[in-house]
């Protein structure tokens, strides 16, 4: 052990140069992404699309102008809402796998109001959102209450919700909510004026984007600079200490959930209300645990998490011009959302094995 | 509304089908929990098991060998697994998810590139092994003894499941390896290539069971997430089963039985929704879950990747 308390100035020196290089995570996780995106490239080449249109294709469908900025922001959207209630909850020490279900319920309390109420013009918009939210944070508080009263773990109950969510939804569109002499499963579209506003005309991009950027921020904030962020992450820690403080780790649960499963449910109100326009069965293409994969590769962090986000949502509308110009699979979307976190997984794993963790969960 | 004896059987025998695949992913992911190794990635290998089993059977023809290229690349996908979540220690959670995301991509891309014509030929040979004798019994011949030779394979897969880790050597040492690996691994056991093990049968059964699914549930043909959340059901089954072979068998039957009430439901005088009904396994499968409460018999380990002190 070197004696700390001598210090040389050439220690200084180091320790702030430390400070600003790349931090080992960080480019562990930039590696993550390039092997995964060469990959994804190899594949194509390897189903015998020419590599050098379908690189131009990619790039121009995610990025090439304004229309394919706005389709990578709207796929960004819903993933990274998701993945922000995912990373409070995993934070707060609630292994929240239930984003697809909490979206799910996000996505039928978004049309509510408009099915309760009827048409009343723009005063929806802030209800349905508001619905979407409250509904998704009652899903979520379910595995809250049942972990505090019959200390169930999360994780099983969680992943089961995703499932019921999914076939409530389905039995809502195919039944309840389908509209009469109509045969597709989907409900009643909302009305024009619920719909959340366009931000460039000619494109996809709605207002759902720029919530979604503000829930980022306010998701940091809350995180690390509120108190209500500091017991958050000390319940999430370590349970033992914050039982130890007096804290009540039972209220603290469902806080965690309450906001988290809101997360998941403003997500699927967003997509409703700015992509879909109505409730359809089958809209979530996994969205819920793509925005898991998205919490994790973005270290839990809210930025973090903001850049993964908008990595997803650039490979989804990078795929879809594939697929229209080249017919290139679709699949491959699937495949690039699923390999960097694989290789994150492996690469902390092994540097776990030669005693260097990068990165721990809270269990 | 009277109910016979017929609809009953029926009933039951389409329970009995339901069952199978479930049972079969639930029977792996046991053994692979047993050793401490908490594999949410089933639903993935199922997901491939299906695939490859439809690939195998548009190619010869033959459902045998569907069944089992399927088991093939169920344990293929498996042993890359396993180099991630045993060797690689890598978080069992975490990859269980990326890799589930990463099935439904592969697979599908898989189903683009080979199955696009692909035929598909009479699977009858797989489909149905009337016991004799047992078959001809009133309502339980028709339920239990006319099934697919699949089930009946599930049925001493559990038995032996239950010898093994009630009276042999090998099972000892597998609870063992999921109870306390670093006690293991002191006492000389090889903890690594036993959890590699384990996790490569679960990748055979799950397999096996996204093979039923794609060649005698549906014919030979593949969709897409054709498993439909079967392989998270199957760890909840698991767990309900508290990690026992044969209790596995009834609680995959029970919900294998709630299955069935969409397609036998209505002769049975029950006018529920079909998304209902399929979400019911989900809903029982979660009320078991919380009703039994802490799962004090779960293995010690479970979940933890080994990392030798």
């Amino acid at each position: 052990m070197p004696d700390r308390s001598v210090q040389s100035p050439l220690d200084a020196l180091r320790r702030s140069l430390q400070r600003l290089a790349v931090p080992l995570s960080l480019r562990i996780t930039l590696g993550a992404f390039v092997v995964s995106t060469l990959i994804g490239i190899g594949l194509v080449g390897l189903l015998g699309f020419p590599m050098g249109r379908a690189l131009q294709t990619a790039v121009q469908g995610a990025f090439g102008d304004v229309s394919a900025i706005a389709d990578t922001l709207v796929f960004m959207t819903p993933r990274l809402l998701v993945a922000l209630g995912a990373l409070i909850a995993i934070r707060g020490g609630m292994f929240n796998l239930g984003g697809e279900g909490q979206l799910q319920f996000g996505a039928i309390g978004a049309m509510i109001p408009f099915l309760a109420l009827g048409d009343l013009g723009w005063v929806l918009i802030p209800l349905c959102i508001v619905s979407g939210a409250i509904c998704g944070a009652l899903w979520g508080l379910i595995p809250a209450i049942l972990k505090i009263t019959r200390g169930s773990d999360e994780i099983i109950v969680t992943l089961l919700m995703n499932f019921i969510a999914i076939y409530f939804l389905k039995f809502l569109v195919q039944g309840p909510l389908q509209p009469e002499g109509s045969n597709f499963n989907m409900s009643a579209k909302l009305p024009d004026r619920a719909l959340l506003p366009t931000l460039i005309d000619g494109t996809r991009l709605h207002a759902g984007v720029l919530l979604a950027i503000v829930a980022a921020i306010l998701t940091w904030v809350l995180i690390h600079h509120t108190a209500f962020g500091l017991r958050l992450r000390a319940a999430g820690a370590s349970p033992r200490f914050f039982r130890l403080q007096g804290a009540k780790p039972g209220a603290m649960t469902i806080k965690v959930m309450l906001i988290s499963g809101g997360f998941g449910g403003l997500a699927g109100a967003v997509e409703v209300m700015g992509v879909q326009y109505r409730l359809i069965d089958g809209f979530s293409t996994g969205i819920g645990f793509e925005g898991l994969a998205v919490a994790f590769l973005g270290g839990l962090e809210a930025f973090g998490a903001l850049f993964v986000a908008l990595y997803f949502g650039a490979v989804n509308s990078a795929t879809l011009a594939l697929q229209a110009k080249l017919s290139v699979p679709s699949s491959l979307a699937e495949i690039m959302t699923g390999l960097p976190i694989l290789i994150l997984a492996v690469a902390y794993g092994l540097l776990a094995l030669k005693g260097k963790p990068v990165w721990t969960l809270t269990r | 509304m009277d109910i016979d004896a017929i609809t009953i059987a029926l009933f039951l025998a389409s329970g009995v089908r339901l069952c199978v695949p479930v049972l079969l992913a639930a029977l792996g992911e046991l053994v692979s929990e047993r050793a401490g190794v908490f594999n949410i990635g089933l639903e993935g290998l199922m997901l491939f098991g299906a695939v490859f089993a439809s690939i195998g059977f548009a190619t010869t023809g033959s459902p045998v060998l569907g069944l089992g290229t399927g088991m093939l690349g169920g344990a293929i996908a498996a042993a890359v697994l396993s180099l991630v979540i045993v060797m690689a220690r890598a978080n069992q959670i975490v990859v269980g998810i990326g890799f589930n995301l990463l099935a439904l991509g592969v697979t599908s891309l898989l189903r683009q590139v080979f199955l696009v014509d692909a035929q598909t030929g009479s699977v009858r040979s797989v489909s149905t092994l009337r016991l004799p004798g047992l078959s001809d019994l009133p309502i339980v011949g028709r339920a239990f003894f006319s099934q697919s030779p699949v089930f009946y394979a599930a049925l001493v897969i559990a038995v032996l499941l239950w010898v093994l880790f009630k009276y042999t050597r090998l099972g000892l040492i597998l609870r063992a390896v999921g109870e306390n690996a670093s006690a293991a691994d002191v006492s000389g056991i090889p903890v690594l290539p036993l959890r590699t093990g384990a996790v490569i049968f679960t990748g055979l059964m799950a397999g096996l069971g996204g093979a039923y699914l794609c060649i005698i549930a549906s014919g030979g043909v593949f969709v897409d997430h054709i498993t439909a959340g079967r392989g998270y059901l199957a760890i909840a089954i698991v767990i309900f089963a508290r990690w026992r072979p044969i209790r596995a068998v009834v609680v995959a039957f029970v919900l294998g039985c709630l299955e069935a009430l969409q397609f036998q439901g209505q002769y049975l005088g029950l006018d529920i929704a079909p998304p209902l009904l399929l979400a019911t396994p989900f809903v029982v499968a979660l009320l078991a879950w919380v009703l039994i409460g802490k799962a004090s018999a779960a293995p010690k380990d479970l979940g933890t990747p080994f990392m030798r002190s």
